[in-house]
This record gives C-alpha cells, structure tokens and sequence, in this order.
C-alpha cells in the first residue's frame, strides 16, 4: 500500500477493477474495458452498447480512457472514438459535457462512470449544448426528427471493431 | 447698503440683478433710513467697463442736461426740478450713479453724454412710459434702440442699467428729498432731526449682478445639482440597507452552517476540505475489534442506529443477506437491517448493528479489510475506509464521505465564511 500522504496505489486498484471486469464478463453497460495495452495501465479502451429503448438502442461506440495518476481522487477523462449524435457530446472531438466529473467520487470505477456515461444517452440535456444541431431539434421539440437523426447516425457509425 | 461716512449717512438704495442679493443680504438688511430694493428685476443693457464680480456702487445722482438742450423740456415732467444733482454729490469723494428716464434716444444719449462728462461710474434708465413692475426689457430689445446703433454702448464707458417705469419714477422722486433743495414750504411737516439730516443725506445706489452669461444658468445648475444629489444620496442609503440586509442574511446563514443546520452540498460546498486535526479526532481502530462499551447501549440506541443503516442502504442491499444475524438477540431489534451483515465476517452479535460491520471492503482501493489486522478510519456516517485511502481524500479533496456524502465536518467546525452567493444558493434550496 502506499504511503498516507500519497494516497492508494492506482495501478493496483485499476487491476483489481480490471479483474472485476474480465470476472463479471458480459454485461449491458458495456461490450469490454480494458487498458489498451499491457505497458501503460493509465490509458484504457472500451466499447459502449447503446441503453436499451432509446435511440441508441443496439449502438456501439468507441471509448477512449485516460486515466489520472492520482485516481481514484481524480476522475478519468473520457472521450468517444466512434462518432455519437447526442446535444451533449461534440460530433467531432467526442468530448463528453463535463457535468459527469462534477459528481466524481472515489468510489465511483470505471464500469460506474460507463454506467452514468450510457444514462446520459438516455436523458440528453439540450440546454447546454455540446452538439448545438442535435440540441436545436430537442429545444425545437422536433423529438421525431431528432430520434430519426440519431438512429440513423447510431446505425451509420457503429464500431466495427472486433471483440478480442 | 452703506452709512458710509461722516458726511454722508445711512441712506441707500439698492438694487440686487440677477437674484445676487436678497433682502437677506447683510448689506441689505443693515439699518438705514432709506432703503429701497429691486431683487432680480434689474436688467443690464450695457454691460461695458462692468466690473468683474459685478458690484457697482456709487451716490445717485441725475445728470444736468444743458439748458438749451430739448430734452430738457422733454424730459421736465419725469425730473422733479429739485432732484439730487451733480453738485450735490461731487463732494463727497464717492463714486457716482446716474439716474434718468428714458424718453427718446436723443434724450438718452444727451443724458449718457453728460453722465460721461462728470466721471460717473454707471448709468440706470428707466421708462417713465412703462407700467410693468417686472424687469424690463432686455438689451436687444426695441425700446432700447438708438439711432446710432451701438455706438452709444461703446462711447459711453461705463455699466448702463435698466429698472422698471414704476420703480425708476419712485427712486427719482424720493431722490429729490434728499438733494439739499427741498423746498421750503416742505421743510415746515418735518422734524427738526430730519431736516438736518437731508443736510446731508444722499441716495446710495449698490447694482449687484452676475456676469452677463450666469444670468439664468445659476438657477438651472443649481436645481440639476439638487436633483443629483438626492439621487446620490438616496441611492447611497438604499445600498447601505441593502449591505445591511446582506449582512444579516450572512451572520444568519454563518451561524446555521456553524450549528451543522446547513445541507452542505446544496451549497457547493463539497470542495472544502478537512483539516489534518479534525480527521486524527475520528476513530481509528482494528477492524472489528471495536469499542465495546458501545455494544451494550446499541439495542436501546435504535433511533440513531437506524437512520445510519438507512444511508448505507444502497450498498448494504447489495449484499446477500444472512439468515444467521437473524437469531437470539434482544427482542424488538430483529430488523431488516440486520440482514446487512455480511456472512463469513466473524463478527460478534453484539455489536451487529453497526454500520461498519457491513462494509468489508475500502470504497476507494477496493481491497477486503482484514480481520484483526486491518486498521480502520470510522466517519461520522459510520463508513469505514482504509486510513491512508480516506485521508488524503478528506484533506484534499472534499469534506464529504465517498459513500454516502454526508459532511464529516461535525457541526460548528466548517472553516468558511459565508458569502453572498451562498445565501442565495442556500435560498434558492430551500424552496420547492
């Protein structure tokens, strides 16, 4: 353990997550997380399913992880991969509105944080926007035109990577 | 308004322009024999060789037309034949004031010329024609016109002033009682006192006016400047109210943070961290061997223990339940809580119903406590953490425990000062 100023070990808490995670195997959150490689724990990948009776539904997206050396006292930064039309994730950057750090604990992991990741795919909030076109058919109250949007890029971007 | 000497005594006259001078005016107010004032209805038709502050005095006299002249025939009905001449004040050394109708132009001019003549230092026309009691005309008016155009203005060297026909036509009157020529028939209805004084009584005259350009613009600035300042005023009163207000508001809200009163996340306050003295004040023990004097108060302590299983609800249910904590034990305390306590932990019926028991795992490095070895770090919400994983959090990061969020911080010890923003936080969060 380390020392009591410096706090826990990240890298032997990140492996224990990642233990819990290759245990519990299949899921509805998420299809893997995993580092990306061996070498370096801190940077980690994983793919999202779209929540179930949504637009998204049967989605997949790319996520890219990076992870604080002074976890879990610091929340990871998490951005998409694979393209997502949602008012609060940019198109082109994949940056995830920040309101989910704001609520960051240390006890919150990174299966907790998909988790929250793929409920803000099933509540968007269009009043600050990271994806002013998508926000502007919600704010419009165009609900049929913003679903059809974002099934058709949930369909049209879907990762195409392979389990393994 | 003068008693000025010796041989001239205490009568005056004066006019105040331009609302210099008010009957309040000290000179004004002395006490003379004679005293006759024109507030604010004197016009300034000539302002040449006018002095700076505007302050021209002098005896009063009426300028001597030569007799072959025809305005003096013109002008007899609006002199009294005895009015105050040049000789009658030229030897007192003052300075002098003419003072004379305004029939025709020519006249004007021949009255100005002979004023010139003897060194006088204003001039004041009136218009005996003119019934107005207000201020008459001003300079460019008609009635003031000379078939010379201005040329008088400039010939003449010296303040040339205009009062009303009514006012003009009492001064000049009263200007011949007091000329040294009274007649005599008149002299019999007056007191011996009187008569000798008239011996050498002369009529004052002090003009206090403005420069020509402050006339009306005084009045005006003056009222702007009222204006403003009970506008600045009123607003620096409502801003200290409302600074006062604030503060109350502050004091109050300080004092109910302090009494632990206060939902602290409600007002952002979870970036406050703790301090290193008040973390080493919370328990820190070997897990599971805990303080026993606690156990026996436990069963009747239900109301304190039941709202801290009630917050660690969330968690608590996710493990399995334990159909063995369900067994002897005081009655009246088999409750759902019970069925927290995890299986497997050896620990001791009697001190089951502490929240710490169902926690066999640090939150944050997520490593299983050990029982007998593993030391431990009780918040005040009961959730227990390895201490070298919950006090760095606590000291830098947040006040509030990981689990449960409840502030660690116990009551009156929350190192902030309360500011604005916070009370309308707190405001705002405490409506529905």
């Amino acid at each position: 353990m380390a020392s009591r100023t410096r706090g826990i070990d990240t890298r032997q808490r990140l492996m224990k997550e990642l233990k819990a995670y290759n245990k519990e195997g299949e899921n509805e959150t998420f299809l893997y997380l995993r580092p990306v490689n061996d070498e370096d724990l801190l940077h980690w990948e994983a793919v999202l399913k779209g929540p179930a009776a949504s637009p998204y539904e049967g989605g997949l997206w790319g996520l890219d992880i990076r992870i604080p050396s002074d976890y879990p006292y610091a929340p990871p930064t998490i951005h998409f991969t694979t393209k997502i039309a949602h008012p609060n994730i940019a198109w082109s950057t994949g940056e995830i509105c920040s309101s989910l750090n704001n609520d960051w604990k240390p006890t919150v992991n990174l299966s907790g944080i998909l988790a929250a990741i793929q409920l803000l795919l099933t509540v968007p909030d269009p009043d600050s926007p990271l994806n002013p076109d998508i926000a502007v058919l919600m704010r419009n109250g165009d609900l049929a035109g913003w679903e059809s949007v974002v099934r058709y890029w949930t369909e049209e971007e879907r990762w195409q990577g392979v389990r393994w | 308004m003068a008693s000025r000497s010796d041989s001239v005594n205490k009568v005056a006259t004066l006019w105040a322009g331009s609302g210099q001078a008010s009957n309040a005016t000290s000179s004004v107010a002395e006490n003379v024999a004679y005293r006759f004032v024109l507030d604010r209805k004197v016009q300034t038709i000539s302002s040449n060789g006018m002095p700076d502050d505007g302050l021209v005095s002098g005896l009063l006299f009426v300028p001597t037309l030569e007799p072959h002249d025809p305005c003096y025939d013109i002008t007899a009905s609006s002199v009294p034949p005895n009015v105050t001449r040049y000789e009658d004040v030229s030897d007192f050394g003052y300075s002098l004031v003419g003072l004379a109708p305004w029939v025709t132009a020519e006249c004007s001019l021949s009255f100005l010329s002979a004023a010139q003549k003897v060194g006088t230092h204003a001039m004041i026309f009136f218009q005996p024609s003119d019934n107005e009691t207000d201020i008459p005309p001003d300079s460019n008016d008609s009635r003031w016109a000379t078939n010379d155009g201005d040329k008088w203005r400039m010939d003449n060297n010296y303040p040339v002033y205009a009062i009303s026909g009514p006012a003009g036509a009492t001064l000049i009157n009263d200007l011949s009682w007091y000329s040294n020529k009274t007649p005599d028939s008149n002299r019999d209805e007056w007191t011996e006192d009187f008569a000798l004084q008239t011996e050498t009584n002369r009529l004052f005259a002090r003009i206090e006016t403005g420069k020509e350009t402050e006339g009306a613009s005084p009045s005006i600035w003056s009222f702007v400047l009222a204006i403003a300042g009970t506008v600045l005023i009123l607003s620096i009163i409502l801003m200290i109210i409302y600074r006062l207000v604030l503060r109350k508001r502050r004091v109050q809200l300080q004092r109910r943070v302090n009494a632990g009163q206060v939902d602290i996340e409600a007002l952002a306050l979870n970036q406050m961290t703790v301090p290193q003295e008040v973390v080493n004040k919370m328990p820190l023990y070997t897990y599971l061997e805990i303080n026993p004097p606690a156990e026996p108060t436990l069963p009747q302590d239900n109301t304190s223990a039941n709202p801290i299983d009630h917050d660690s609800g969330d968690k608590a249910n996710s493990l399995p339940p334990n159909e063995n904590n369900h067994t002897q034990d005081e009655a009246g305390i088999q409750k759902p809580e019970a069925a927290m306590i995890k299986p497997g932990q050896n620990e001791s019926r009697r001190s089951k119903y502490r929240l710490s028991h169902t926690q066999t795992t640090c939150a944050i490095c997520l490593d299983d406590f050990v029982v007998g070895s593993s030391t431990v770090r009780e918040l005040p919400c009961g959730h227990i953490f390895d201490p070298e994983c919950i006090d760095p959090f606590l000291t830098r990061n947040c006040c509030l425990c990981p689990l449960c969020k409840k502030s660690v911080l116990p009551a009156g010890s929350y190192y902030i000062s309360v500011t604005n923003e916070m009370v309308n936080r707190e405001h705002h969060s405490r409506r529905p």
